[in-house]
């Protein structure tokens, strides 16, 4: 097990820098050209284009401006500036990384709050019209794009309300009531999105427990069906459920994109894809980074999480 | 020519040239009686709440941009002008601004300008001749230090060639040219070229070798009528009163009126358009898909009723530019004549520019205010569509073309209407358009390049026909023009257009000119001219809209809420 | 249910591959006069702001979608379960490296991703078809795998391997019909997300390319212009993506497993 966990643990490292290669090389296969985007409306000669492409390092071989980049990544300056504008990368991505973490975390919250108790109720109630509408309402709910669906709910709560979220992004520490009025709608929305997965596996887990044998035999020890759910069926289900809130983490990054656009938060999925259309290539290869070691180590806590919770997952011959 | 109690369809429409300088006067007279009745005299205070479309790029310097989002933000920051100004009451007269008054040599090469000395940067410095200096050797020389250059302003050209910059002392300025520059102060008073770079803060950097330091590395120190309060990228430009700004209202009392400017930036206009509806914006946004389109305008006017009122303004041209550099059938002047009478052009405005605009374009004389009649688009063909199109199908036989022929056409992802619309036109003519689609990034790199066919090419209108070279010249000295030839004889128009000393002069060469892109070369197709709209709540006063060019007019020193 | 989802997707299918035949109008024919007619006998779904059909341009936007989405998800699929089954199956330093591919590749955001797959192909139908594919594809690998490990460790497949079967028979002719139902129903689902993947790359102008239309494209054009004046431009595309959306995870979901009627395309 501490073998298995080392290991896995220093992998990341290894798949962390060849995840930073290939964002590196895919940025450099775009067409476009920073140092124009810069120079914008300015009649330049091309002595001046080149002059800003060597102060920006462009010109350097691709293995140098990599290991600059990378050197830069390991000495804690997160990738050097942003071409476009200047400002330190660590600086960008990680104010625009607390809005959009917090904006996660509430939706992650909210698909919880609402899948768990829903999936388990719908378990129990295998079969009943109750049980159609809480799957219908997972595929529904699946079926609407985020794109769709903010467009939507602008327009009815303008419409039915005449009103219109805040605009002003403030954190919690500024103001507690703006932030949450401002930050529920793409949080909703985004669970929206997020929950019927969620939903939907918690069920099929729950279902899949209450009929094997082991539940039968807690049954047969007097145990109450609710006892069943709590004791065995619902560890059961953490697993899967991790499982699936890894896996739909680019689900969320995606639908952050719309929903910060829309509501007009200062998150990362707005910031990279500007970054991305800009060639602002230190911002997108530092984000997209940071990004995939998340993933990394979540992914690390799910197969942890599976030791703790089912015990029979066997380490070694997985790893070996 | 804001006027609170016009619905969106009442407002300017300048068409003609004469109409704009009735416009002016009936503008002149509109701000004299404002300025009279008691009932309106301007309150001092509160918070504007404008959209913005984005953050402001460059680092928000106006030397190498001049996008719309800068501009909405730099008017407060940098203020109306630099050492002149367009004048608020007649947009097409110079005012003073920075500069308290001019003269120039009889040749028109020497000009010098006497500033104000009661002008501030924002941290308390004292603006001075050096200053001046300092930014105008900038525009016109960019800077080096070691290996590193930093290219002149992208309106340099626009400007002039200029030999010498000096600061003859604390207040006087003296600007040399290479050649007769007649019209100097008036191509000068174009908000676009805004005093962002202060010498005291920047002048350090540059000479560490920092040849770019943009107004955001130094903190946004300006001299306009509002100071940076807070900038949170991607959500909020906050500018608060400068209390040491120079200029006064008529009855002496000091300018801005507000305390404070909010910019919201809002990528999204839906987002906006519903934020606006429900009351939590003052105005909205200006910007190619922010300005209103009819519909949105009409939903606006039925929610807020009296309450909102709209701004009009002469916006851009919609074109089909040609690059004849490259190889293809729209090398033969015939074959882009034809195109040029095929399209119906009116069509336009409903389909592809959301219901405002006319077919008359307007640059160049019919935009700096002489009321003489001058041959515009429409009347180069004053037939009726189906002749014209018979001729195009004359015309695309006789350069051997009959079955028509496919060309790419150069199409930024954002903004797909004009190109639709455009491809459904010439289908009719069996030329088929395909459309070259691509992101920003690479728009920003094909669009100077030489890999294209064709491509729309949005020019703000400019109020001087000397401001059109950049887009309309020759590409080896303007790369981001729209059409990319290699006409020399369009060198010699610009070169005496720039050297005219008579208004008469400048406008005959102005026709020619025009005549010659439009109509004998046809390197440009105008297709039709937008109006742009932006809204604002009836309780903001005092704002001077321009009777063209809303993109980077923007100035909020005489806003007042009366609330 | 699962019938009358079944029967509007053939609707959806058959309408898509006739669209040419049974469309009342030209999809790309602009007409000034008749801007933004709200839906009518002539125009079912009214019109946009060009004037087009929304009707025909939503049985021709089912065309484009649907292929998008079924070239994508097919894509996807093939290489998914491969890698996948192949995982779960060899284990050791094989599903390793694959697994840590997958990790990347579920780190990076799709959007970005796809943008950039789109950017350096040039937005196109089979770019648009590319991207999705990419984003789909570590998805369906892990799915593959985590089918292919539970069946792996099943007793008869232990009896199978006793008499020296050789791993690619194994892999055929057991592995893969034991893993097919969550992975077909999983590949259902997955089409449901693509088709809603195009609509969020027109949000960024990076969908299929105009003038022909998807029903992701028609979504954003109606959307910024218009959407108050005419809702119908958008409402009508999205009700039909919505639904068709829906009618396969429905489907998806009794393919899955039509016996417990188990939803959920995760298992490990």
């Amino acid at each position: 097990m501490t073998r298995y966990l080392v290991r896995r643990i220093a992998l990341i490292v290894p798949t962390a820098f060849a995840a930073s290669i290939v964002v590196f090389l895919v940025m450099r296969a775009l067409p476009g050209d920073v140092a124009l985007a810069i120079l914008a409306d300015t009649p330049h000669t091309v002595e001046i284009r080149e002059a800003l492409r060597d102060e920006l390092g462009l010109n350097d071989p691709l293995v140098t401006q990599y290991l600059r980049w990378m050197a830069s990544m390991m000495s804690g300056r997160f990738g050097g500036a942003s071409l476009e504008t200047g400002e330190p990368v660590g600086t960008i991505v990680g104010r625009q990384l607390s809005v959009t973490a917090l904006l996660a975390a509430y939706t992650v919250a909210v698909s919880l709050l609402v899948a768990v108790p829903l999936g388990v109720a719908a378990a129990m109630r295998r079969g009943t019209v109750f049980d159609r509408a809480v799957q219908g309402f997972a595929a529904g709910s699946l079926a609407v794009p985020t794109v769709f669906a903010s467009l939507l709910l602008v327009w009815v709560l303008l419409r039915l309300f005449r009103w219109s979220p805040p605009i002003i992004y403030s954190s919690p520490g500024e103001d507690l009531l703006e932030h949450a009025e401002i930050m529920i709608w793409p949080a909703l929305l985004l669970a929206a999105a997020y929950l019927p997965h969620l939903l939907r596996v918690t069920r099929a887990r729950l279902i899949d427990v209450l009929q094997s044998d082991y539940a039968d035999a807690a049954r047969a020890r007097g145990l109450s069906e609710l006892g069943v759910v709590v004791r065995h069926a619902l560890p059961n289900a953490t697993v899967a459920l991790i499982t699936v809130a890894g896996l739909q983490f680019g689900t969320l990054m995606s639908g952050a994109l719309v929903v910060e656009t829309v509501f007009g938060l200062p998150g990362l999925g707005r910031g990279i894809v500007h970054a991305a259309l800009a060639r602002d290539y230190p911002v997108v290869q530092s984000a997209a980074v940071v990004l995939v070691v998340l993933v990394l180590c979540a992914n690390l806590l799910v197969d942890l999480a599976y030791a703790v919770v089912d015990p029979r997952v066997h380490y070694e011959r997985r790893a070996s | 020519m804001h006027d609170p109690n016009k619905g969106p369809e009442a407002g300017l429409h300048p068409r003609r040239p004469a109409l704009r300088v009735i416009a002016a006067i009936v503008c002149t007279l509109l701000v004299a009686a404002t300025a009279v009745a008691a009932a309106e005299e301007p309150r001092g205070g509160g918070t504007l709440t404008l959209a913005n479309r984005g953050d402001p790029p460059a680092g928000f310097d106006s030397m190498f941009t001049s996008s719309i989002a800068l501009h909405h933000v730099g008017g407060a920051l940098f203020g109306a002008g630099n050492l002149v100004m367009r004048c608020r009451e007649d947009f097409y007269t110079v005012c003073p601004y920075l500069a308290l008054r001019w003269e120039h040599s009889p040749d028109f090469k020497v000009w010098t300008f006497v500033l104000r000395g009661d002008a501030f940067w924002h941290d308390g410095r004292r603006f001075t001749a050096e200053d001046a200096k300092f930014w105008f050797d900038l525009v016109f020389f960019g800077a080096r230090s070691g290996d590193a250059v930093r290219p002149p302003a992208y309106f340099a050209r626009e400007l002039g060639v200029a030999t010498k910059v000096e600061a003859l002392d604390e207040r006087r300025l003296r600007i040399t040219f290479a050649h007769r520059n007649a019209h100097f102060p008036q191509i000068l008073a174009n908000p676009r070229f805004k005093i962002a770079h202060p010498r005291h803060l920047m002048e350090p950097r540059i000479q560490a070798g920092q040849v770019n330091v943009s107004p955001l590395d130094v903190g946004l120190v300006g001299l306009g009528p509002f100071k940076l309060g807070q900038y949170r990228r991607g959500s909020l430009v906050r500018v608060d009163r400068f209390d040491r700004y120079f200029e006064r209202d008529p009855r002496g009392a000091r300018l801005p009126y507000l305390d404070r400017i909010d910019y919201v930036i809002m990528p999204d206009p839906f987002a906006m358009d519903a934020a606006f509806r429900s009351g939590r914006l003052d105005g909205t946004a200006r910007g190619q898909a922010h300005f209103l389109s009819r519909e949105r305008a009409a939903s606006y006017e039925r929610d807020l009723g009296e309450t909102v009122s709209f701004a009009r303004s002469d916006g851009g041209n919609f074109r089909l530019a040609f690059n004849v550099l490259k190889e293809g059938p729209w090398q033969d002047p015939r074959v882009r004549r034809a195109i040029a009478l095929w399209i119906d052009k009116p069509a336009a405005i409903p389909l592809a520019l959301g219901g405002h605009g006319w077919t008359t374009p307007s640059i160049g004389p019919g935009d700096i205010n002489v009321p003489t009649e001058f041959i515009n688009w429409p009347r180069y063909d004053t037939a009726p569509l189906a002749e014209r199109r018979a001729e195009a199908r004359r015309l695309m036989a006789e350069a051997g073309y009959a079955d028509g022929f496919a060309m790419g056409h150069l199409t930024r992802a954002i903004m797909t209407e004009g190109a639709e619309f455009l491809k459904a036109q010439l289908a009719g003519l069996g030329v088929d358009l395909r459309l070259q689609i691509v992101d920003e990034g690479e728009w920003n790199r094909a669009r100077v390049s030489m890999d294209y066919d064709s491509q729309q090419g949005r020019l703000a209108p400019s109020p001087i026909p000397e401001g059109t070279e950049s887009v309309y010249g020759r590409y080896e000295l303007n790369p981001d023009a729209y059409a990319k030839h290699d006409d020399r004889h369009l060198d010699e128009l610009y070169r005496r257009l720039r050297e005219s000393v008579t208004m008469e002069q400048r406008i005959e060469v102005w026709r020619r000119v025009s005549r010659y892109l439009f109509l004998e070369q046809t390197y440009i197709v105008p297709v039709a001219e937008s109006i742009d709209v932006v809204a604002y709540r009836s309780h903001v006063r005092g704002i001077v809209v321009p009777p063209e060019d809303m993109h980077t007019h923007t100035d909020f020193a005489t806003v007042w809420l009366d609330r | 249910m699962r019938i009358a989802a079944a029967l509007f997707l053939a609707v959806v299918a058959l309408s898509a591959l006739t669209a040419s035949l049974i469309a009342p109008f030209d999809p790309l024919e602009q007409e000034v006069g008749r801007r933004l007619a709200p839906p009518s006998a002539t125009h079912l779904f009214g019109t946009d702001g060009f004037g087009r059909d929304v009707f025909s341009r939503t049985l021709h936007g089912a065309r484009v979608s649907l292929a998008v989405a079924l070239a994508a998800v097919a894509a996807a699929g093939v290489i998914g379960s491969s890698l996948g089954l192949a995982s779960g199956y060899a284990g050791g330093a094989f599903d390793l490296v694959v697994q840590r591919v997958v990790d990347v590749l579920l780190g990076f955001p799709f959007l970005v991703m796809a943008l950039i797959v789109v950017v350096a192909l040039s937005p196109a139908p089979l770019a648009v078809a590319a991207a999705i594919a990419l984003a789909l594809t570590p998805l369906v690998t892990r799915v593959a795998r985590a089918a292919a490990l539970s069946v792996a460790n099943e007793e008869y497949l232990t009896v199978v391997r006793s008499t020296g079967a050789g791993a690619s028979r194994i892999v055929l002719r057991h592995l893969l019909p034991a893993s097919a139902p969550p992975l077909v129903a999983y590949l259902a689902t997955c089409l449901g997300t693509a088709i809603g993947a195009e609509a969020t790359l027109s949000f960024l102008g990076l969908g299929v390319p105009p003038p022909y239309p998807s029903w992701g494209r028609m979504l954003q054009e109606g959307s910024r212009a218009y959407f108050d004046a005419a809702p119908w431009v958008t409402l009508m595309p999205g009700a039909v993506l919505c639904l068709t959306v829906v009618c396969l995870v429905v489907v998806g979901d009794a393919m899955g497993d039509p016996r417990r009627g188990r939803a959920g395309p995760i298992r490990h």
